[in-house]
């Protein structure tokens, strides 16, 4: 019995630790999957063997210890030299090795791109589809963004009461920003965050898919000064500092849902205008 | 096995709640979205333009998560206080919902700053008001009423072998252990799918008073719920403390059920008055 528990704790921190947990990358997909038009919906379940995107909500992080995926744990992340976006050859030559392995953007373009050549196998096709879906929920995540002068920031840490463990702040992004406050299940999401008015949406998807991801730093930075590392909690004060997080994560979710849906309709929908990448 | 997965669920679940004094997430939410379902469609229009868009199951806890950030609203209490002899709703809680309901009539003459947290205010208290948990009785044969009893006790919860909050317990404890993997959308399709009008109109007549009378009636007298577990002295040891098994969580369970569907028959009723024109 002890064994089991320990099991499952290990499993839910392992979840926790690594990106989005799995229940908001479902919560993105699902977003957009409920703003495909009906057209672009079609082609995608036919490119994907009848699925609709949400089955493959984090199926990138499914299939990176998979023989031929190794390089996709190389595209979660993006990395900034303060708000300057650090892209191409700098990327590998950057002396930060957290830098190094931040090609989520590259990778994301890389995947529209393949899927505009219209010169893809099935499979490849299939799996460009996946991993936009997977690269645009993640490059929503403020801990998925390296700023490389707050480095240190990403290893802060606090206190919860009646706990002398530490909680990583980047793994409560990923998981509690969200949960800490709410306990909804896939659909539940899409009826709390797919509700957008069209003035909203064209807001959200207005620019290129570069700029939409620069466009996320000031927020994204901000995040990392939410907390000082250390912090002790009170029961209350861990109340009231939630409630400045949750607004700010559920926002991420549905924008990110939305532009997943709007890069999806351009490549799928012949009447919809594709997505710039730059 | 099963059994313990099941608990797990419930314990992780319990977890992740930091606060664990009202419906809790699951049922208030439950409440509010069955509230949100019988809406009519002006009503429903005119209601998200005061909270952004949003759907009220958002706010269906704010109460609880942002109570501490300003006095008055740590002031609006959860738990609806009654006479003892007569049943009635009296004292600050029922003030204070009295005066949320005057201002929603009117609500266009709000700012929209106090618009927002009166409507957060009803959409959750509303709700806790119709969890038998947050039913408290007072003695007022005296000078100042009297607390006579409310659910503040500890009782042994069998199912899970540990000393539990019978307020707690009412307070997520029924609606987790029963449906631990269910979430609101679950709730409603379970419970609201095929009533009939005729139970709406009878579980929606009266004044709202009558039905917070109706709420302490049917949890004193018909179900007799705290009867069934009474209140032991707080340092009982845990093997002599009131026990609540497995049928008493099922009935319980039944109950909870009908008030969360209740509860938000209601909720709409009065959302449909305040905002339907």
């Amino acid at each position: 019995m002890r064994k089991f528990i320990i099991i499952i704790a290990a499993l839910l921190s392992v979840q926790s630790a690594f990106a989005w947990s799995r229940a908001i990358h479902n919560a993105i997909a699902a977003i957009a999957d409920d703003n495909l038009t009906e057209q672009a919906k079609q082609n995608i379940s036919k490119a994907l063997g009848g699925h609709n995107i949400i089955y493959y909500a984090q199926w990138m992080y499914d299939v990176a210890d998979s023989e031929g995926y190794a390089q996709t744990k190389n595209w979660r992340s993006v990395a900034f030299n303060k708000t300057k976006l650090i892209s191409g050859k700098k990327i590998a030559k950057h002396p930060e090795n957290i830098v190094n392995r931040a090609c989520g953007l590259e990778a994301l373009i890389a995947a529209v791109k393949a899927i505009e050549s219209g010169n893809l196998t099935e499979q490849e096709l299939a799996n460009n589809i996946r991993y936009i879906v997977t690269i645009v929920g993640d490059l929503h995540c403020p801990t998925h963004y390296i700023f490389t002068d707050m480095l240190e920031k990403r290893k802060s840490f606090y206190y919860i009461p009646g706990d002398d463990k530490k909680h990583s702040y980047v793994n409560y992004w990923e998981n509690s920003s969200i949960r800490g406050t709410f306990s909804w299940r896939t659909n539940e999401f899409v009826h709390q965050l797919s509700r957008k008015t069209p003035e909203q949406v064209a807001a959200i998807t207005k620019g290129s898919i570069t700029d939409w991801i620069v466009g996320n730093v000031p927020l994204y930075r901000s995040v990392f000064d939410m907390v000082e590392s250390g912090t002790r909690f009170s029961k209350t004060k861990l109340r009231l500092w939630q409630n400045t997080m949750y607004p700010i994560a559920t926002e991420q979710v549905a924008v990110a849902g939305y532009r997943l849906a709007a890069i999806l309709n351009g490549l799928f929908d012949n009447s919809v205008a594709n997505v710039k990448t730059k | 096995m099963k059994r313990f997965t099941i608990f797990l669920a419930v314990i992780l679940i319990i977890g992740c709640n930091t606060e664990c004094f009202a419906w809790g997430r699951e049922g208030h939410a439950t409440i509010a979205y069955i509230a949100e379902r019988h809406l009519t469609p002006k009503a429903k229009e005119n209601l998200e333009k005061c909270i952004d868009g949003r759907s009220i199951v958002y706010y269906s806890s704010w109460l609880d998560n942002h109570r501490s950030e300003n006095k008055s609203w740590g002031k609006l209490s959860h738990v609806c206080h009654y006479n003892m002899h007569t049943l009635k709703a009296i004292g600050k809680p029922h003030k204070y919902m009295k005066s949320s309901i005057s201002k929603l009539k009117k609500y266009r003459t709000l700012t929209d700053s106090a618009l927002k947290v009166t409507i957060y205010h009803f959409v959750h208290s509303f709700g806790d008001y119709h969890c038998p948990g947050h039913v408290a009785l007072y003695d007022c044969t005296g000078e100042k009423p009297k607390k006579a009893h409310t659910s503040s006790y500890d009782i042994y919860l069998k199912t899970k072998k540990t000393r539990f909050g019978y307020h707690t317990l009412w307070d997520s404890g029924i609606i987790l252990q029963n449906h631990p993997d269910w979430g609101y959308m679950d709730w409603a399709n379970a419970i609201d799918s095929s009533i009939s009008q005729e139970y709406i109109d009878k579980v929606t007549a009266g004044t709202w008073e009558d039905w917070l009378q109706d709420v302490a009636t049917r949890t004193y007298k018909e179900y007799k719920i705290f009867d069934r577990v009474p209140k032991k002295d707080k340092n009982t040891p845990d093997d002599q403390l009131s026990v609540v098994d497995r049928q008493t969580m099922n009935d319980y369970g039944e109950f909870a059920a009908e008030q969360l569907l209740i509860g938000g028959l209601r909720m709409a009723k009065l959302l449909n008055e305040f905002f339907g024109e």
